[in-house]
């Protein structure tokens, strides 16, 4: 049986989210980082995902960094928002490969 | 008592011996479906069959699982890592049709799965990661493979 958004993150329940678009396998959180919503993005071993053919296709922070910095990101010391900004967070597992936005 | 009669009086909990004068004998239906028959031959001929699960019920079942089980996920590599969706490559050539039926009908992350078990990735480069355009590529190669689903 499919989990509900509130099944999946219990914590969004507090924030008052709503849902604006259908739950879809045509994207993944890193296109949506990188402004698209029609390509998964990732640098699998197996060449299924989109992965910018500059950066290396490598599943650590690293090669993460180096696609988005070329998109206009750079990192930075805080977490909170920061009015004017746009800012995404690379969840990693514990062996330091990345596993969400 | 010959190992075919004593696989068969397991399989149905017999605790006494099949008559000596009933022949017994096994017979696997493929290499793929995992049913295996009991043919007892004497007065009454019938088949026991000590499971049910096609093949097409089994992948079903490990899909709907996978399916489940990565919905939040964002990793091309962790989804096609769930132990679900290993199970599905290692049943091998007999899921490639399955595949494609749900690629006609639901365009998902199927993708590793039929490279790994075709050996082959009709989807160009500039297609990686558009899920609609891999699985029209796939299918067009289906069809000029001869696979019908």
């Amino acid at each position: 049986m499919n989990m509900t958004v509130d099944d999946l993150f219990p914590y969004l329940k507090a924030t008052g989210y709503k849902i604006t678009s259908p739950q879809s396998p045509d994207y993944n959180c890193a296109a949506w980082a990188a402004h698209e919503d029609d390509r998964c993005w990732w640098p699998d071993p197996a060449g299924i995902g989109y992965w910018p053919e500059s950066a290396r296709r490598e599943e650590n922070v690293e090669a993460f960094m180096q696609v988005f910095t070329a998109l206009g990101y750079a990192p930075c010391d805080e977490y909170e928002l920061d009015p004017g900004f746009e800012k995404i967070a690379i969840f990693v597992d514990s062996s330091g490969a990345p596993t969400q936005w | 008592m010959s190992p075919a009669q004593t696989q068969f009086s397991r399989a149905v909990g017999l605790k006494e011996t099949p008559p000596p004068h009933l022949e017994v004998y096994t017979q696997t239906l493929s290499k793929e479906s995992n049913v295996t028959v009991f043919q007892w031959l004497g007065e009454t001929d019938y088949f026991f069959p000590i499971t049910r699960e096609t093949p097409a019920q089994k992948f079903r079942a490990l899909a709907t699982t996978w399916r489940n089980e990565t919905q939040a996920l964002s990793s091309v590599t962790q989804m096609a890592m769930h132990p679900a969706y290993q199970q599905i490559i290692k049943m091998g050539p007999i899921v490639i049709p399955l595949i494609f039926r749900e690629l006609r009908d639901k365009p998902d992350h199927w993708f590793w799965a039929l490279k790994a078990i075709t050996g082959v990735d009709p989807v160009k480069s500039s297609e990686r990661g558009r899920v609609k355009q891999m699985a029209t590529a796939w299918l067009r190669w289906a069809k000029e493979q001869g696979y019908s689903w």
